[in-house]
């Protein structure tokens, strides 16, 4: 009868029974091991058997962890996209363009890429606080697309806030004029407000986002002024539909890490504005005409 | 190497990578999310990619795994999972690797490999990897320690560790279809 190896050596010892099997069966004999092995199988039978077992072992781990055989399409076209625009941002100069506009159609699809990601992704981690969300009483809020919008956008501020090759990658619009113009082409209508600078906020820079929930977005980002940390992002996004939100409230989601996410809609846009700084998000709201009244989501 | 070839070696490495991405996350959405920071990373990185003669894969393989655990790390969402890892890396003594007990020359493979998947799924994330990198890649120990950043006697126990679990439930699976069990007669080892 053939038996497995029945030692009760040291795994370590690359001379014990069971380690020169498992090197012969992975073809990493040294010659020390080779000799030693030869030996071995000239007073145990098993010994090839043990050898044989284990290489069947290996093949089959291999059949059983070739899944997923081919990555999904859409992770191949996000990531040719990223690649696409690095070559953008990095390529000569006679190839790059000063203008978000003439690249808007491979932005748009980026955004859309990393959506499809970044939306299946929010189910279940990103740091927003996960207590279940009250009913206000005030309005009808879609809380499912009310939290999923929280958990994108707490995703994509952190990703531009190091200001970093995301930013780089996302903001294509660094100029807070050029910024409305955009917004009003994207969106339909111009936003409150895009400079903060009388908050102690500098605009850093802009681009189309995906906020979940219908309507086109776009995402905005700001540089303290005094150049400590803490970057503000005011996402605004299309809102046709008043069922939405409340226009006289503003909603509240507190976040993982401190800071929050501050809802509200006006003029047929919504906003949502992320700060760490509760001194600065009171002045911040103040600035962009958010409502006055306040309730928890 | 110019920057059209680097992308181009790059991609040819996704399904690989994707794989490997799995294995570490056994989530669908944050695999693509794995791997799509890690191609960022990549790209961030490509000046100093230098082809020591593996090619890219391993180096791409390398960046995975550090991206992984460096949002592990982020986000605390699996300490112990690390803390365990980390504390196998070791050269602590085993426990005795008790032979199966039953007939290798009688075991049937074709029937074994459901049970090898759900085995497989028993492991922890790094244990996984380091299956997936010397199976499904064939990699040589010193390639898959170079990936992990550990020393080449932590990959051959984790192999070991691996192996001996898969081992068991393939011992467990050889009872149910009936192959001989070596404790129910009286043959002793040669």
């Amino acid at each position: 009868m053939t038996e497995h190896s029945a030692n009760s050596e040291s795994p370590h010892d690359p001379l014990s029974r069971s380690a020169l099997i498992r090197a012969a069966a992975d073809g990493e004999l040294s010659a020390e091991q080779s000799r030693v092995l030869e030996t071995l199988r000239s007073s145990d039978a098993s010994v090839d058997s043990a050898i044989e077992f284990e290489s069947q072992l290996r093949r089959h781990v291999a059949t059983a962890m070739h899944e997923p055989a081919a990555a999904p399409a859409a992770l191949r076209a996000n990531i040719e996209s990223i690649f696409a625009q690095e070559r953008d941002v990095v390529g000569p100069a006679a190839t790059r363009s000063t203008s978000f506009w003439n690249r808007r159609a491979g932005w748009l699809a980026a955004a859309a890429a990393i959506l499809v990601v970044a939306s299946a992704t929010m189910i279940t981690q990103w740091p927003v606080n996960k207590q279940p969300l009250p009913v206000t009483g005030v309005a009808p809020i879609d809380q499912g697309m009310f939290i999923a919008a929280s958990r994108f956008i707490a995703k994509e501020h952190n990703r531009c806030a190091p200001f970093e090759r995301y930013f780089d990658l996302k903001m294509k619009v660094r100029d807070s004029a050029e910024a409305t113009d955009t917004v009003v082409k994207l969106l339909g209508a111009p936003p409150t407000r895009i400079e903060l600078d009388d908050a102690g906020y500098q605009f850093a820079g802009m681009g189309p986002c995906a906020v979940p929930g219908p309507g086109a977005s776009v995402h905005m980002i700001y540089r303290p002024v005094d150049a400590s940390d803490g970057a503000v992002s005011l996402f605004v996004q299309q809102s046709d539909d008043s069922r939405l939100l409340d226009e006289n409230v503003r909603y509240r989601v507190p976040m993982e890490g401190g800071g929050a996410l501050l809802i509200w809609r006006n003029g047929g846009l919504t906003y949502y504005l992320f700060c760490q700084d509760e001194t600065s998000q009171s002045h911040l709201m103040t600035l962009l005409g958010a409502p006055g009244r306040e309730l928890p989501a | 190497m110019e920057r059209t070839d680097f992308e181009r070696l790059a991609l040819e490495q996704l399904d690989a990578l994707h794989r490997a991405a799995f294995q570490l996350c056994r989530d669908h959405a944050l695999t693509a999310d794995l791997v799509q920071d890690t191609y960022v990373r990549a790209l961030r990185s490509a000046h100093t990619f230098e082809d020591r003669g593996g090619g890219i894969r391993p180096w791409l393989f390398t960046i995975l795994h550090n991206v992984f655990y460096s949002r592990l790390k982020r986000d605390a969402r699996e300490p112990a999972s690390v803390d365990t890892i980390y504390a196998a890396d070791d050269r602590t003594p085993l426990p005795d690797d008790a032979p199966p007990a039953w007939d290798l020359s009688a075991f049937d493979w074709d029937h074994v490999d459901e049970r090898l998947k759900k085995a497989i799924d028993e492991l922890d994330s790094e244990a996984r990897l380091t299956l997936l990198l010397w199976g499904v890649e064939g990699l040589k120990y010193r390639e898959i320690a170079a990936i992990l950043g550990v020393p080449d006697g932590t990959v051959m126990s984790r192999l070991y560790r691996a192996r001996q679990q898969l081992i068991a439930r393939i011992g467990e699976f050889s009872a149910d279809l009936g192959v001989r069990d070596r404790t129910q007669t009286n043959d002793e080892p040669s």
